[in-house]
């Protein structure tokens, strides 16, 4: 059987998730896209947001259950990720606190790291911090292994050369999970994850990137140029122990769980753009289409959003089998693969219903048609899921 | 007999267009989007290659050397065609348009009665406007200066053209065609339209399919990964097609229909298919296939849009013309 709906808990979680989206993502993200440029550090909407005591961190693998029934977090996030992308994606991922930064520190880091940057840099509230994760570089993104940041031992130090791109929060955050690696003929195994601190010699910022939506988020190029950084900062134990191969294994992992959170998001985004259709075709026309124009937006309307209903469910069921301890790999991917396109497609289809206005930016479906393009990118491409598709459903070989 | 080359006269407007396009436009095509408009200098150069007249009445040219020049130029940027082009789809069928400036609007939700015309038109792409010409069941009408504001607004693309909006409140037009004329005038606009999104998609899709074989990742071009060949092998069918499609339409409105419809679609899939192959890097302002897709998706929307095509389409299938028709 399958239950779709929402008790008071989730419930209560989407309507705090529908004020602070209201109140200040939707606003914040709107200036944001007009001016061009990301949400400046000093927006007080940052210390607006952290005084809400919310925090979206809080994804879990399963293991925090309370009760003895199964977890409900990860249901919870997916739910709050829709709803948040539903009134600003790109505000939302220019929230403060440790972002894509979390998991690794999480799941490699030793205690003391724990301590020093997920927990101390964030507990004034006054003071929004962030944190950033930067893996890709211009010439290696799906393919990790082809990283040229190279980390080189001297004494009890790292010494890192080498340029990241496209690091989320990455020009703004105290820190920044840096994946480089100590032997470049190793691919992945001779990869390490330091944690670089603002302010390090030899760290540096280049430019802010021009995107076309999720204005309100910056993507910022980084360099390091013979960056000391401390064996402290490498996350794990001193040699970098932590993040060998099953250390990144387990890092890896955590793209189950986020995965499906993204794929919500482009269904938050689709959702937006379609409400905003929906609406448009109602003030036309009421309740009953009077000409074939009028159900012809009827039927763009029905034809996306069965894809986004059917793409909802897809991530539901891959946090909830994550909520249950299951492995949830294809759910997630196929969530992964499903959403984005859908979303795209739905955000079309509602700048056709909108007519010559749906172009205009002041409408928002166009808005939410910049944004979501993206998601079939980031967070594993569309392609590199259909990859993990076929491996785990029919044995689809490895040929790298 | 069946033919699939191009005249010598269609190929020189080609490489017309295609130099212009080459030499002033790509390079500085962010600038030109940045200003919402192009400079006088531009319109000047276009109007002395002659690329500025080829909508008009007296030029003398066919479907196709419009379709070309068209083309051509969204190839380098899209916005160019509404941008530069004064007269616009239209002109070649109607021989006494006012000067200046002009664009043809399809509009459902315009009132048109007793020769005044009432209701908003939320985006046009251009700078200024002298003359308006509206599609509507009973006709053409033209509107004599009519009242426009710039938008406020950014449309999501084509920006380079400007960008304003005219609301008309029981403003004076004039009846200059019936629906026949109507028709037609609306069938070249689909015609050209189309032109522009699959010649900007085929400079997207070439922008992808040569990106793919420089990009490396795990171990090879991406281009040679088979997930991303067969993606790049079918836009480049599906281009084929949706332009076969679109210069067999010339003449046959309900073909037209069709032909626009399926562009819209076609289109739209390849710039976003172009953006994929290129990953994170083809979400930048860095690359061309980033404006691509928003060019596309807002052509897209202008004469009626795919709905509007789509239901000529379907009213007029049944009198699709047959091989036999074609050929009278
Ligand atoms: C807005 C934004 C925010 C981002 N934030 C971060 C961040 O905070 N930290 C960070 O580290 N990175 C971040 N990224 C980078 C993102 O993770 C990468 O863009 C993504 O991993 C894809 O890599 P790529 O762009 O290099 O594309 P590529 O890997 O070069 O891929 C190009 C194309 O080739 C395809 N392809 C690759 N391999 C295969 C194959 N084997 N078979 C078939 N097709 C294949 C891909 O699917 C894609 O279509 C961000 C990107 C964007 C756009």
């Amino acid at each position: 059987m399958i239950d779709t709906t929402l008790d008071a808990g989730f419930t209560n979680v989407l309507m705090m998730i529908r004020e602070v989206g209201k109140t200040m993502l939707r606003p914040a993200g709107l200036e944001a896209d007009r001016s061009g440029s990301p949400i400046p550090e000093d927006h007080p909407m940052f210390v607006a947001f952290n005084r809400t005591g919310l925090s979206f961190g809080a994804v879990g693998t399963g293991k925090h259950s309370s009760g003895d029934g199964p977890s409900r977090v990860n249901r919870a996030a997916i739910l709050a990720a829709e709803e948040m992308a539903y009134w600003d994606q790109g505000a939302c991922m220019s929230l403060p606190g440790p972002g894509l930064g979390a998991p690794p520190i999480r799941i490699l880091g030793t205690e003391d790291q724990k301590q020093r940057f997920l927990v101390d840099p964030f507990a004034d509230k006054s003071k929004p911090a962030w944190g950033a994760y930067a893996t890709t570089e211009a010439a290696a993104g799906s393919d990790v292994a082809r990283i040229r940041t190279t980390a080189r031992k001297e004494g009890d130090h790292y010494i890192l050369d080498g340029d990241k791109m496209f690091i989320t929060n990455g020009a703004r955050a105290s820190w920044v999970v840096v994946f480089a690696t100590v032997d470049p003929e190793a691919g992945r195994a001779g990869q390490r994850a330091f944690v670089v601190e603002k302010g390090t010699p030899g760290f540096t910022l280049g430019r802010i990137e021009k995107k076309m939506g999720l204005t309100a988020s910056e993507t910022a190029t980084l360099f390091f140029e013979n960056c000391r950084v401390h064996e402290d900062n490498i996350l794990g134990s001193k040699n970098g122990k932590g993040s060998d191969k099953a250390g990144f294994k387990a890092a890896m992992s955590t793209f189950d769980i986020t995965r499906p959170m993204v794929a919500a998001m482009a269904v938050g985004i689709g959702r937006c753009a379609w409400e905003r259709a929906a609406e448009i075709a109602r003030d036309a026309f009421g309740d009953k289409p009077s000409n074939p124009l009028e159900q012809k937006m009827l039927e763009r309307l029905a034809f996306a959003r069965r894809r986004l209903d059917a793409a909802r469910m897809l991530c539901w069921r891959a946090a909830w089998k994550m909520d249950h301890r299951e492995n949830n790999t294809v759910e997630a991917s196929m969530a992964k693969v499903y959403a984005p396109p859908a979303a795209l497609l739905t955000t079309q289809l509602a700048m056709d219903v909108c007519g010559l206005a749906g172009v205009r930016n002041d409408l928002l479906v166009e808005k939410c048609f910049r944004d979501v393009k993206v998601f079939d990118i980031f967070e594993g491409t569309g392609e590199v899921q259909r990859i993990v598709l076929a491996r785990r459903l029919f044995g689809y070989p490895r040929t790298h | 007999m069946i033919e699939f080359g191009t005249t010598e006269e269609e190929q020189l407007f080609t490489e017309t267009a295609v130099r212009f396009g080459d030499e002033q436009l790509r390079g500085d095509e962010r600038e030109h989007e940045k200003a919402r408009q192009y400079p006088e200098t531009l319109h000047k150069l276009f109007a002395e290659l002659g690329l500025a007249g080829i909508n008009k009445k007296d030029a003398g040219l066919q479907a196709s050397h419009r379709i070309a020049v068209w083309s051509a130029l969204a190839a380098a940027d899209p916005s160019a065609p509404f941008g530069l082009d004064p007269i616009g789809p239209g002109g070649a069928l109607l021989g006494d348009l006012p000067d200046g400036m002009g664009f043809v609007v399809v509009e459902p939700g315009l009132e048109v009665a007793d020769g005044l015309a009432t209701g908003t038109i939320a985006w046009i792409p251009r700078v200024r406007l002298d003359w308006l010409l509206l599609i509507h069941k009973d006709g053409l009408h033209l509107v004599r200066q009519p009242p426009w504001e710039p938008l406020t607004s950014r449309p999501c693309g084509l920006q380079a053209s400007g960008g304003l909006e005219v609301a008309l409140d029981e403003t004076p037009c004039e009846l200059v065609g019936g629906q026949d004329m109507a028709a037609a005038v609306l069938a070249e606009c689909r015609l050209l339209a189309g032109s522009v999104m699959l010649g900007a998609a085929r400079d997207a899709h070439d922008a992808a399919a040569q990106y793919g074989q420089e990009r490396v990742a795990f171990g090879k071009p991406i281009a040679h990964h088979q997930g991303l060949a067969f993606q790049l092998a079918d836009s480049a069918t599906d281009l084929d097609a949706a332009q076969l499609l679109l210069e067999a339409s010339q003449g046959h409105p309900g073909m037209v229909a069709n032909a626009h419809a399926h562009s819209c679609e076609v289109a739209q899939r390849i710039c976003e298919r172009a953006v994929q192959v290129l990953g994170g890097h083809g979400y930048l302002y860095d690359h061309r296939v980033e404006k691509r897709m928003r060019d596309v998706r807002a052509t897209a929307s202008l004469y009626g849009g795919s709905m509007l095509s789509e239901l000529d389409a379907a009213a007029s299938v049944l009198d699709f013309p047959d091989p036999l028709e074609m050929a009278s």
